[in-house]
């Protein structure tokens, strides 16, 4: 286990006006594999560029296990990076690329390090490769290399900005596992920038959703996803419903949300932005598979009348996008097993029920994610 | 669903392959290149060779073997070319790189202060140089006045004030190849270099000096090509010791008409400044790397 923690406390990034970082608290286990998620421009790099020490941070501190490292250059941090466009020296060989790091530190004989970029090679599957320059491979093999030579000395903290960003969706997939079966068999401690985050679910064991320069909420993949700490992580992470109402009253510690005229919803407060007071525009926010539908026959109380605007076949599942009639300007994303869905064409009229216990409300005005 | 939005990743900039265009537009597009260089380059140099030879080769070729004198100012524009050469490199490299590093404002002054004196005419600067060097010049005046020396020593009319004007005359030929590939190596390499583990010092040398040695080499390159064949600036500031050929060829044919011999004397120097470029340009291809990388 060569992992250590790393103690991001109030750390500041400005450009000027523009707040790039903005004062970011973050705890990170020895070990653990971090994904930060968020829009373009919402400071992942920066955020990144702090921590390697490419830039001083505007305040704040940075510390990795008991050392604080705020100041440090970045050469004496022993901090592992993947950068975005792999960053390979093209002027050496992979070899050469591997063994840089090993040599900067003259830790170890000529022997040893030798034996270590071979090792390294083996790890990354491209035993053949070892004199062949970054141009000579494809993309996914130069992803390989940049990986190795991020590894090879043995950082207690590897970072790695967006390294399969320009790889195609099943090569990404492949490097996914990869990635993680090597950061698991090494035990080091990785953040992870991402775009996208289905690849940040998959590998992370804690995913940090960053907007506008600020941490917005930090957890395990599943925490994120069933409770969202305020509308944007919701609207982020997976696919969501939003519909807009007023709260009305509170009953049994449950918001009552007037969505339209004669319609009434009880959802759970979510996240940690309390609800304004009552009269005030809120939204609610449920999971496509949280939806019910029957035919509009069986129509029962407390279900929405409306028709099916569309039907999306995404393999095992359907995606339908429903308009309900009691709110023109919403459609609702309804997710269900294909075999469920025989007779809901498009223009088919139907009945939706939301789980009522799956319902959650955020004040109106941050709902407007990105 | 919120769909990860696809970036815009620009690569870094690389010279477009010219394969995207039909062959007979690509051969329209150089046709009126290739007319001039025909007219204007061609058929003179034929015109040059044939001139050399309409004499016998022994007239103009052999003499040029048997008359040391030839050999020994061949030699020396040689030597003087690749001492111009180096100082050029040595002395340009640190600026291109302070113009690659500095902010907007310092870099757009450093810039001026190289290209200026390049839209100055070569004789202008030769003869600002003659001011400086002469025996009772600013250099000697300054000399006698702080009492480092006797009376006036020899700086003009020598070998050295010849390197010395080459070299201020020619640096930006340096400084501007090496300036641009300077910038246009991404940052991301040095920051990689750092976070491996190598201080400074050694990022330079292991990594932003190998990547711009295409820009040294071009540098060098015109610098030398373009210091084998100097006429004004030696002709100015040099001494008959140190002559260079393009002097010699211009003796020939405008005070000895001897056209056929400075014709020969062309036709060397020619292929000469040729076959050493060419030679460089093979020592170059070291690294596989490199060469796909630019
Ligand atoms: N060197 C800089 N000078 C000025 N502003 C900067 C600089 N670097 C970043 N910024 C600004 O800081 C903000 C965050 O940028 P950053 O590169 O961290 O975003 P990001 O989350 O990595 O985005 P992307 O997903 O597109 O890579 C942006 O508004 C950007 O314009
Ligand atoms: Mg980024």
């Amino acid at each position: 286990m060569i992992g250590q923690a790393l103690t991001l406390s109030r750390l500041r990034k400005s450009y000027g006006d523009i707040v790039a970082v903005n004062q970011t608290d973050l705890e990170i286990e020895a070990g653990e594999f971090v994904s930060i998620v968020g829009p373009s421009g919402s400071g992942k790099t920066s955020l990144l560029t702090l921590i390697a020490g490419f830039e001083p941070p505007s305040s704040g501190a940075i510390r990795i296990g008991d050392k604080d490292i705020t100041y440090l250059p970045p050469y004496l941090r022993d901090i592992g990076m993947v950068f975005q466009k792999y960053a390979l020296f093209p002027h050496l060989t992979v070899r050469q690329n591997i063994a840089f790091p090993l040599k900067m530190r003259r830790r170890a004989a000529k022997s040893t390090i030798a034996k270590r970029v071979e090792d390294m090679l083996e790890l990354v599957q491209l035993p053949q490769y070892g004199d062949r320059y970054p141009s000579q491979l494809s993309g996914g093999q130069q992803q390989r290399v940049a990986v190795a030579r991020a590894l090879v000395f043995d950082p207690p903290v590897i970072l790695m900005d967006e390294p399969l960003g320009a790889l195609d969706k099943k090569l990404r997939e492949a490097m996914q596992i990869e990635i993680k079966r090597i950061q698991e068999r090494l035990g080091a401690t990785v953040i992870y920038v991402t775009h996208d985050q289905e690849e940040a679910l998959t590998l992370s064991d804690r995913v940090a959703v960053m907007h506008h320069g600020s941490l917005q909420q930090i957890g395990t993949p599943a925490e994120l996803y069933r409770r969202p700490s305020c509308a944007f992580v919701a609207d982020f992470i997976g696919a969501m419903n939003f519909v807009p109402g007023i709260l009305v009253g509170r009953e049994d510690g449950k918001h009552v949300i007037q969505v339209a005229e004669g319609i009434v919803l009880k959802a759970t407060g979510g996240g940690r932005l309390a609800i304004p007071s009552k009269g005030s525009a809120v939204c609610l926010a449920i999971r496509p598979e949280h939806i019910r539908l029957a035919p509009r026959e069986n129509n029962a109380a407390g279900m929405l009348a409306g028709t099916v605007e569309a039907s999306i076949f995404v393999g095992p599942t359907q995606i339908l996008l429903i308009r309900p009639e009691a709110l023109p300007d919403v459609v609702l994303r309804v997710q269900m097993p294909a075999d469920q869905i025989a007779g809901l064409e498009r223009g088919a009229l139907v009945a939706v029920a939301f789980d009522e216990a799956m319902l959650q409300a955020f004040p109106a005005r941050e709902s407007l994610a990105a | 669903m919120r769909q990860p939005q696809p970036s815009t990743r620009s690569c870094w900039p690389r010279a477009r392959s010219m394969r995207s265009y039909a062959p007979a537009v690509s051969w329209i597009l150089v046709a009126p290149a290739i007319a001039i260089l025909a007219i204007g380059f061609l058929y003179p140099l034929l015109r040059l060779i044939m001139l050399s030879l309409s004499a016998g080769p022994s007239a103009t070729y052999g003499r040029l073997l048997r008359e040391p004198l030839y050999a020994t100012v061949l030699a020396s524009s040689i030597v003087t070319a690749v001492s111009v050469t180096f100082a050029c490199i040595v002395l340009g490299y640190p600026v291109a790189l302070a113009m690659a590093r500095l902010r907007k404002r310092a870099a757009a002054l450093t810039t001026a202060c190289v290209l200026i004196p390049l839209w100055t005419s070569v004789l202008i600067r030769s003869y600002a140089w003659i001011v400086l060097l002469q025996r009772n010049g600013l250099i000697n005046s300054l000399l006698i006045a702080e009492g480092l020396t006797q009376g006036p020593i020899k700086l003009l009319y020598t070998q050295g004030a010849v390197i010395l004007a080459m070299t201020h005359v020619l640096l930006p030929f340096a400084i501007l190849p090496i300036f641009s590939i300077l910038r246009a190596v991404p940052n991301d390499y040095v920051r990689a270099a750092h976070s491996l583990g190598a201080g400074k010092v050694k990022a330079f040398f292991l990594v932003t000096l190998p990547l711009s040695l295409p820009g040294v080499f071009a540098g060098a390159i015109l610098c030398f090509v373009l210091a084998l064949g100097f006429y004004i600036t030696p002709a100015l500031v040099g001494g008959p010791e140190s002559m260079m050929m393009a002097s010699l060829i211009g003796q020939q044919t405008t005070v000895l008409l001897d056209w056929p011999f400075a014709a020969a004397l062309s036709t060397v120097l020619l292929a000469i400044t040729l076959l050493i470029v060419v030679a460089f340009r093979k020592s170059l291809s070291f690294s596989k790397g490199l060469s796909s990388v630019y």
